[in-house]
């Protein structure tokens, strides 16, 4: 019985300090936190991806619980697969956008650790994500201003992270940061429009197979 | 074993067989309306096909042969009970007498008024008006500028027919038939050569040309016809005389000495780059303020003086600035600039004074795509725009339709264009869109009501609509009557007994009979389940009683007790409340028997309110105030039905209440628990300081005694 007490402990101890005071920490004070991120391995890949996995979770719990004073969401048009690819996608095409920019500007970032980062940048607003979920159903129309203040908070935190991360995780100084920043963004476009250029043209080549389908079909049957 | 596969393979049968037969639902097009997601949902008609009425289908009033003929019916207004309607006659060519020429002349596009009464039967046709001396005055004044000099009596059939308004003749002689006449005239000869003649006078008078804009008022009791007469450049007030049946011009509104925009009569009308008035549709407010707009005029509405002068123009529509085609602006050459089209704004296609003294107008919509456009607009004096829009979807018709680039061809694209409005006196207003010949009813706060018609060119659908009007019947339900300009028809249509309760209890809560309306949405909510509008409105009421802490009149059939206990008549003095100021029972006694209700005796504690009606045999009593229990109860059942109609801003209303109530209810217990809480904490914080600092005092004893 106490073997067990003593297991769950240490468990819920692991879990307290790996999902909570770890996170906090980068929160309060990132420098010495993200160092300690990259050097001491405290930044974990399975924790990244909990967090993701619980972002598009409450996403996906949000999006028909949320009180009607702020959700327009339609009922019917609910669709769990479309909002776990619609949060969990993002970072990671961001990850990669910023892992091919930061590895031609001597970045110092693996690209697991920008996976890492991607999935930490999370913790603020799964929070806030969380405590607006029950302030929806609790507040009227009036006081929305609330639930818009933690947002905005809980978004400015979640740069506020991503910026100290990269600073840390690359070595680099603010204004290259920033340069990376914007670089970053253009190098999604552009993983994006080759994206949508192979979609585009496969679905092309599956019309052209299925007009010849039809062809067949509608001439010898 | 073998059993068991044969079941399943019979089952998968038998389902196979249910989902093919098993029909699939099929929404009408002719009845739907949008939701808080601005998606089409089916809803009941509020408007239903009565009946049409081509010009072969229109009797005379007084019962003779003779028919109306059609041509293009371009504007109609209903006041009283008549329908006034004018005929543009765009196509038409008339034979007509002038006194300049013996024989009958060609004259075209001589618009005709026809006026109609309620049981769509004709009782007058007007091609031609007399003026009098105020008209001609004016006439001559303004034509100095052309250098016209033509005497009335010699005017051709050339200068009435003339398609520049400069040359044409402002005014000539008509032949009035009069049995006192003076002179006679042949007016027909006969296959078999008989000549007949009439017997009748030269009298100053006009045509119409190509007119295209009607407004009636009939204020105190004189009856004016204001007509656009588009051709002509001018507006005229014609004073009608039912028992004379005459139509007489009584004054007449001119081009505007605006000379910034119009042409003034007073250049070469070829060379000129001013616009050359064009009045297309006209309304009259009960001043007699005239508001006109004028074809390719983007200044606004042009309103008129009483002493028809032109005053000033009124609600201009906005352009919206497109930041590309700016770019573009400065990067193209002349010619390429000249290819794009101008941003100008979009101009007004209907314009109708409400009773509430508003202008109604409708306008193309703003931009290429339709959206976010003003295409209905309320205008006040001082020209802005009052129009409430506060539905889920705004007063601009379809808010979901096939692109106009899409590619399914079998599709009406684009967005509603409304051409014609018509306002009643609750403020409730329907547009007709020609594009998919569809009539949108709206409230006075922008809610869509119903949505009913469809185009086509079957008698019953609308082909090309050009404008609305209701017609109220005493004793009859409302109808709604659409001239048809591409059927030739008149359309009518009829209130539903959904439009008719939606129609009421829209009213009612403009009226402030908020919580009476509460049945009437619940009769509308039974016919149409989807209609959001109901459960909001069964929301307000149920919020209204909630907040006047009045419970609702209960009525009872007292018929059979009074004949049971012989009682004649309720009054004032035989029927009574009795409060028994000992056990606080409430009793009601009739003619001193008492009458006896359950409920009343359960209740004994609450004061009570009764009233009688004794046409209807009947007996209400309410409780005065509601307990703060009830109050809750009303508050949830408010904020289920604002859930149901999704509005957030009367459901946080209705939740402030109930929160609010909760909390008063479990304040000793919140503040309590918190207070605890935090008693709870510190007392924690401070035994582990005291046992941290014991703890810490032991082991420094014993660390120091092992050195």
């Amino acid at each position: 019985m106490s073997k067990f007490w003593l297991k769950t402990k240490s468990i819920l101890k692991v879990i307290l300090e790996d999902y909570i005071k770890f996170p906090l920490r980068l929160l309060t004070s990132p420098i010495q936190g993200f160092t300690e991120f990259k050097d001491e391995k405290k930044g974990k890949l399975s924790v990244a991806v909990v967090f993701l996995l619980l972002a598009s979770l409450l996403a996906i719990i949000r999006f028909n619980n949320d009180g009607i004073i702020i959700n327009t969401n339609n009922p019917e048009k609910f669709n769990s697969v479309t909002i776990l690819i619609y949060t969990i996608f993002p970072p990671i095409i961001l990850a990669v956008a910023n892992w091919t920019i930061t590895t031609l500007m001597n970045g110092k970032g693996k690209m697991k650790e920008i996976m890492t980062l991607a999935g930490y940048c999370y913790f603020p607003t799964i929070i806030i994500s969380f405590v607006n979920l029950i302030l929806s159903n609790v507040l009227i129309e009036s006081e929305v201003q609330f639930i818009t203040l933690l947002n905005i908070l809980g978004y400015v935190l979640m740069g506020y992270m991503i910026f100290m991360g990269m600073i840390v995780i690359h070595e680099y100084g603010v204004f290259q940061t920033i340069a990376t920043v914007l670089l970053t963004i253009l190098a999604t476009l552009v993983i994006l429009f080759i994206a949508l250029l192979i979609f585009d043209l496969s679905q092309q080549i599956y019309g052209f197979f299925y007009s010849l389908y039809d062809e067949i079909v509608t001439r010898f049957f | 074993m073998k059993k068991k596969v044969m079941k399943k393979l019979l089952f998968t049968f038998a389902f196979m067989v249910f989902a093919v037969v098993t029909p699939s639902v099929k929404v009408s097009a002719s009845s739907y309306n949008y939701d808080f997601f601005k998606n089409p949902v089916p809803s009941s008609e509020g408007l239903s096909y009565k009946a049409t009425y081509n010009d072969k289908a229109i009797l005379a009033a007084d019962g003779s042969d003779e028919k109306l003929t059609f041509d293009v019916l371009s504007d109609m207004e209903i006041v009283g009970e008549k329908i006034f309607v004018i005929d543009s006659r765009a196509n038409a060519t008339d034979k007509v007498h002038l006194q300049s020429s013996s024989s009958k002349v060609d004259i075209v596009r001589r618009s005709g008024i026809y006026i109609l009464n309620s049981d769509m039967k004709w009782e007058n046709q007007f091609y031609q008006f007399e003026i009098n001396d105020t008209v001609r005055q004016k006439l001559d004044e303004f034509y100095k500028r052309v250098d016209y000099t033509t005497a009335p009596e010699a005017v051709t059939a050339t200068q009435l027919n003339a398609t520049s308004v400069a040359a044409r003749a402002p005014y000539t002689t008509i032949w009035v038939p009069n049995e006192n006449g003076q002179e006679e005239l042949l007016v027909e000869t006969l296959e078999d050569k008989t000549e007949i003649y009439e017997k009748g006078d030269w009298k100053l008078g006009l045509f119409l040309y190509g007119a295209t804009g009607i407004s009636v008022t009939n204020y105190g009791g004189e009856t004016f016809i204001y007509v656009a007469d588009t051709g002509n450049a001018r507006v005229l007030k014609l004073a009608y005389d039912e028992a004379n049946n005459s139509l007489i011009a009584v004054d007449v509104y001119l081009t505007p000495d605006d000379e910034t925009v119009f042409f003034q009569f007073d250049e070469d009308i070829k060379l000129t780059t001013k616009k050359v008035f064009q009045p297309t549709k006209v309304t009259v407010d009960r001043y007699n303020r005239v508001y006109v707009i004028s074809d390719s005029v983007y200044e606004g509405i042009l309103e008129y003086n009483t002493d028809s002068s032109f005053n000033r123009f009124l609600g201009k529509n906005l352009v919206t600035a497109n930041p590309l085609k700016a770019f573009w602006g400065k990067i193209f050459s002349e010619t390429q600039l000249n290819l794009i089209e101008d941003d100008l704004p979009p101009s007004f296609t209907n314009i109708q004074m409400a009773p509430n003294g508003f202008i109604y107008a409708t306008a193309l919509s703003a931009s290429s795509t339709g959206a976010q456009s003003q295409k209905i607009k309320a205008i006040n004096t001082s020209g802005a725009d009052i129009l409430r829009r506060n539905g889920y979807v705004t007063p601009d018709g379809d808010v979901k339709y096939l692109n106009e680039n899409s590619k399914n061809r079998d599709m009406i694209t684009g967005a509603s264009t409304f051409v014609a409005i018509a306002v009643n006196e609750d403020g409730i207003y329907s547009a007709v869109d020609t594009v998919r010949g569809r009539i949108f009813t709206y409230d006075s706060e922008g809610n869509l009501l119903y949505i009913s018609g469809e185009k086509g060119s079957l008698s019953n659908s609308i082909n090309t609509p050009s404008a609305i009007a209701y017609l109220s019947k005493p004793g009859q339900p409302e109808y709604v009557v659409v001239l048809d300009k591409g059927s030739k028809t008149l359309m009518l249509y009829e209130t539903t007994e959904f439009g008719r309760l939606v129609n009421s209890a829209t009213q009612m809560y403009a009226d402030n009979y908020i919580i009476e309306s509460e049945d009437i949405w619940r009769e509308v909510v039974k016919m149409n389940s989807n209609y959001e509008l109901g459960y909001v409105g069964i929301g307000k009421s149920i919020l209204r009683l909630a907040m006047n802490a009045e419970l609702r009149w209960n009525t009872l059939d007292v018929t059979k007790f009074m004949a049971d206990n012989n009682i004649s008549e309720l009054t004032k003095d035989n029927v009574k409340l009795l409060v028994n100021e000992e056990t606080k029972e409430n009793t009601i006694e009739i003619n001193g028997v008492k009458f006896e209700i359950d409920e009343l005796k359960e209740n004994k504690d609450r004061a009570v309110e009764i009233s009688f009606d004794n046409e209807e045999k009947t007996i209400s009593w309410r409780y005065a105030v509601a307990t703060e229990e009830e109050k809750m109860d009303f508050y949830k059942e408010a904020m289920s039905y604002f859930k149901l109609g999704r509005n957030a801003t009367y459901y946080s209303k209705a939740y402030q209440f109930y929160r609010d109530g909760i909390l008063k209810e479990n304040f000793a217990l919140i503040m309590g628990g918190g207070v605890v809480i935090v008693i709870a904490y510190i007392a924690y914080m401070v035994t582990k300081k005291v046992y941290t600092k014991k703890l810490n005092k032991l082991n420094n004893k014993e660390e120091e005694s092992d050195v």
